[in-house]
């Protein structure tokens, strides 16, 4: 197997992340490895960031083994499993894949649509985003069905930017932002 | 030398002296609570910090929760400062909870002058803040649990996340934090052996029925407490509204069981709370257990009328003044539990002395 960022030699480091129930998997070379300050497991998820441009807080071993772990408490899926508490904040981002189902069962109704910090509230998502999301989606499906593609490749488009500036404004505020 | 936080509770008379009942329900539901979760969101929760990070957490929060309007004139104390006893002493106050009972340096507690506000700071989450109002005031009790936090928010930044809402150390917490609860009397539905049931038709619309002080607690002298499970996916006022419409309906039940008692097992009851009053009135040494199952019964003679109403508050002072830490504060002293049941028994025999036995009169419902 090559390596996914040289693409010339063979790869020797395997590393998976495991982030909303999905397995992401990168495998390098010793020499890109070491180039992205590869030297010990506590790197991993930096690594794997820094690969993918993410800032997920989640990582795993390398090996195959998987074994979640926050990268701001070092809480291990280990401890979340044992204790049933989280160790952070960031927990919460750390072990998204595993809590989903958790929380499905504790909490049927969904995600959050309780009290908002009134710091944050001026970032509410605009009521007109929503609605132009909505008329986007109709829009996309009527031009579906009457087999206008060219139409509903437009409205794809735009729903995708809508959708886009939706989550923007709508992701979750970073501790290390402040 | 009792800590200032003690001495400054209010008397389990004065505790007791609550405004007559507004609705027929108040006799049924004793307190309303709401308690909200809240962490700040540049710590480790509790339970991971190290003792120097909790005592710097408690560096952050007894000034931001203290220094707010609502505590003006309350008082706060770290729970190194506080014995052991003094600690159950709060637990039998529903001040603080067992979890907290355990803590140590690092952790505090802080009231409100009237004790309507209690905040507990490093127990399982950075703050526990909670809002107990007597009878069925769950709204009243989140409007002020609502602006209270409100005003804290602006003092310390607390972890968040437009996902998943305030987070918590343990996700049965986690989005609005929110637990609503009522404790309510309920020795109708438990002498008909219909609470069973009552508690599972709760479950099936997603509340919790738990025992007198909360999570892991026996149901002693026939009080439950009834709670929301879920805290995420329904706004607060939503989940204040659907605990309000459960808790009615519960009252229901025990007013109908109540009823039908009275109907159609009349000398049965009347048997139980005049055995009650005779071994209250009369034991010598009595345990904690048989006096609050005991002074249930008082309770629900008075509600029936057997009793004059004023005994009430007699009675729920009584519930106050019987249990473990309160004895052994009136005794200024570590009693062991056969100590404590005498002196009980002391204590109910005496303030019992001027109430009549329950006379023939009929059952009012």
């Amino acid at each position: 197997m090559l390596c996914n960022v040289c693409k010339k030699n063979e790869a020797r480091v395997h590393l998976s992340q495991i982030a909303e129930g999905k397995t992401t998997r990168v495998d390098l070379c010793e020499f890109c490895a070491k180039e992205r300050g590869f030297d010990e497991a506590s790197l991993v998820s930096d690594l794997i960031n820094k690969i993918q441009g993410k800032e997920a807080a989640v990582l795993s071993s390398t090996g195959g083994e998987a074994a979640l772990r926050c990268r701001v408490c070092g809480y291990t899926q280990a401890d979340f499993k044992k204790t049933g508490r989280l160790g952070c904040a960031h927990c919460y981002e750390a072990f998204e894949g595993k809590l989903k189902k958790i929380l499905q069962s504790m909490h049927p109704a969904g995600g959050h649509v309780g009290k908002t910090p009134e710091k944050l509230k001026a970032k509410k998502i605009p009521q007109e985003l929503e609605a132009r999301s909505l008329q986007l989606r109709e829009q996309l499906k009527r031009a579906v069905k009457r087999e206008q593609f060219e139409e509903a490749a437009r409205l794809r488009d735009e729903l995708k930017a809508v959708g886009e500036e939706i989550q923007k404004l709508s992701s979750p505020p970073r501790i290390d932002d402040k | 030398m009792p800590s200032k936080l003690i001495e400054f509770l209010k008397s389990p008379e004065a505790c007791a002296q609550r405004s007559a009942p507004v609705d027929n329900w108040d006799k049924i539901i004793l307190t309303s609570r709401v308690r909200l979760a809240r962490n700040l969101d540049c710590m480790p929760f509790p339970g991971r910090s190290k003792r120097a990070q909790r005592v710097e957490a408690l560096g952050v929060l007894i000034p931001a929760v203290v220094g707010l309007l609502p505590m003006k004139g309350g008082v706060h104390e770290t729970m190194d400062n506080l014995s052991s006893i003094e600690k159950e002493f709060l637990v039998e106050r529903h001040l603080i909870s067992r979890e907290h009972k355990a803590r140590g340096v690092g952790s505090a507690v802080a009231l409100s002058g009237d004790e309507e506000v209690s905040v507990m700071i490093n127990e399982e989450d950075h703050l526990r803040m909670q809002v107990i109002l007597p009878g069925l005031q769950v709204r009243e009790a989140w409007k002020r649990m609502d602006s209270f936090d409100s005003l804290l928010e602006g003092q310390v930044p607390y972890a968040y996340s437009s996902k998943y809402g305030y987070l918590t150390a343990c996700p049965t917490n986690v989005g609005t934090g929110i637990r609503v609860s009522a404790m309510l009397h309920l020795p109708g539905l438990v002498l008909a052996d219909h609470i069973n049931q009552t508690i599972n038709a709760a479950n099936r619309v997603g509340m919790t029925v738990r025992g007198l002080y909360g999570e892991g607690t026996e149901a002693l002298g026939h009080v439950f407490q009834v709670s929301n499970q879920a805290t995420l996916g329904m706004s607060e006022s939503e989940i204040v509204e659907k605990l309000k419409k459960t808790v009615l309906q519960i009252v229901e039940k025990e007013e109908d069981a109540r009823q039908k008692l009275c109907e159609t097992q009349e000398k049965r009851l009347r048997d139980y709370i005049g055995r009650a009053y005779g071994n209250l009135s009369c034991a010598h040494v009595i345990s904690s257990k048989e006096t609050k199952n005991h002074l249930s019964l008082l309770r629900l003679g008075v509600d029936l009328n057997l009793f004059p109403a004023e005994h009430r508050a007699l009675v729920d002072e009584l519930l106050i003044v019987t249990e473990p830490a309160h004895i052994q504060r009136w005794a200024k002293g570590r009693k062991r539990s056969g100590e404590r049941d005498t002196l009980r028994a002391t204590i109910l025999r005496k303030r019992l002395a001027k109430v009549k036995p329950p006379d023939d009169r009929k059952f009012e419902t």
